[in-house]
């Protein structure tokens, strides 16, 4: 457990990052839809065609050998699109998220309804950092000040209830992938 | 190589939320692409971030105060116990728990019936029983009868009553009103015989009779305090509050302290109910 694969990557194992690269991709590159698929598409088969030239390149993690390939592809398509950067235009992340992070709205309601029900179980003081930090978008510093603690106690804090909100939900089938 | 970041959730929830400089974030991003956990924990953390922001109204709104119950289930959730322990243990418990009080009742009702039995409990208040400061408003009580009182004169009354006394004391109360009233038929100023052939019809619950009896109880010895006691409890039965507190009243002047005692706490549940 907690062990990856230190080795030079096999075809198999390049087909298998296909959910992470998506998910870098989708989060890094902040690429969306069809340029989404197209990116993710080009790299996987830029991976895996080039995967016989990696020998472990100083030691490197087999994920540098991954993010090198998506990063170079994920550039080009800028560059075809004429945008060098990534997109400034702000997203409705919730939006987006459907299809990559979110199967659909359905699961994501029902996501919801679930989380409600696992956090209910947290003591207070817990749910209340939750609150400020993810919901209401405070930084650690801002929500000390207004539950009037010190800041490492918030960041404690937050560590434990993100633990045990975990713990939770992966006791609870319908939060498995 | 073994992974150093799945556990840490905070971590990945800063990665999470873009608060990771930039340096960091290209190192967890190489080694989450090639690691499981840690994807499964990016995209917990992810799919949580999102749900929270997006339904955080719902999902924030009035959640209920947890209260200690609650924090001792989440306690016994978390604990690394196999499922079929946490099963196990509260039956286990439950089961200790019900042999201990079926254990602690069974010895309490023992030892309290030994009490009961002993003489010393039963003579304390000369002859009565039990104790009247709980408990309903009448309660007719056995009256220990120990022995036909000494000053008898008359060996036929007295052998009478002796032959009597057992048959009361066995709680066999008709019988010996059956044969009380044949006494009083022949010996009518025998105080023994009107008190306690009034006590057996107290128990028989021929209130109007008891009553009789133990008023011309009172008449042979105005003041005795047994009498005074049980034809109290004779107009209690028939709602005579007006007497009975004038009986009362006078218990209270008794010398006898358990009698006094009683009356008093009879009197204190007399005037909670207003009567």
């Amino acid at each position: 457990m907690g062990e990856i694969n230190a080795g030079p990557p096999s075809k198999d194992w390049i087909a298998s990052r296909r959910e992470a690269v998506k998910l870098y991709l989708w989060k890094k590159w902040e690429l969306r839809g069809d340029d989404l698929e197209d990116v993710l598409q080009e790299t996987m088969t830029a991976a895996l065609q080039s995967f016989s030239n990696y020998k472990g390149l100083n030691n490197a993690e087999p994920g540098t050998y991954l993010i090198g390939i998506a990063k170079n592809i994920a550039h080009s398509h800028f560059r075809r699109l004429n945008r060098h950067e990534r997109r400034s235009a702000p997203i409705e992340e919730f939006a987006e998220s459907l299809g990559v992070i979110f199967r659909d709205e359905v699961e994501a309601e029902e996501l919801a309804k679930l989380l409600k029900e696992k956090i209910s179980k947290l003591p207070k003081n817990y749910v209340q950092v939750l609150e400020l930090i993810f919901y209401k978008g405070y930084r650690e510093r801002e929500a000390a000040a207004e539950l009037g603690i010190p800041a490492e106690k918030v960041y404690s804090l937050k560590s434990d209830a993100l633990k045990r909100l975990r713990k939770l939900c992966l006791k609870d089938p319908r939060f498995r992938p | 190589m073994f992974c150093t970041y799945h556990n840490r959730l905070d971590y990945i929830a800063d990665y999470v939320r873009g608060e990771l400089a930039d340096d960091e974030q290209e190192k967890f991003e190489i080694h989450y692409l090639a690691c499981d956990e840690c994807l499964d924990a990016v995209r917990f953390m992810e799919k949580t971030s999102l749900t929270m922001r997006h339904y955080g109204s719902r999902i924030f709104a009035a959640i209920p105060q947890t209260n200690w119950l609650d924090h001792l289930k989440n306690w016994w959730e978390e604990l690394p116990l196999s499922q079929q322990w946490k099963t196990a243990i509260p039956a286990l418990a439950t089961y200790l728990l019900f042999v201990g009080i079926i254990s602690a009742g069974y010895y309490w009702f023992n030892s309290g019936m030994k009490i009961s039995q002993h003489p010393s409990h039963q003579d304390r208040s000369g002859g009565m029983v039990q104790d009247t400061s709980n408990g309903p408003l009448v309660e007719v009580q056995h009256f220990n009868w120990t022995q036909p009182a000494a000053d008898i004169t008359e060996p036929a009354l007295l052998n009478r009553l002796a032959e009597i006394q057992p048959i009361y004391q066995a709680h066999d109360y008709q019988l010996a009103a059956d044969r009380l009233t044949q006494v009083v038929q022949d010996f009518p100023q025998s105080l023994e015989a009107r008190l306690f052939l009034g006590i057996s019809q107290l128990h028989l619950k021929h209130s109007t009779a008891a009553v009789q009896n133990l008023e011309k109880a009172l008449q042979i010895r105005p003041e005795y305090a047994p009498a005074q006691w049980y034809v109290t409890q004779g107009y209690l039965i028939q709602n005579r509050f007006v007497e009975a507190r004038q009986q009362l009243a006078a218990l209270m002047k008794q010398q006898d302290p358990h009698f006094r005692k009683s009356a008093e706490q009879c009197l204190k549940k007399l005037n909670k109910l207003n009567k």
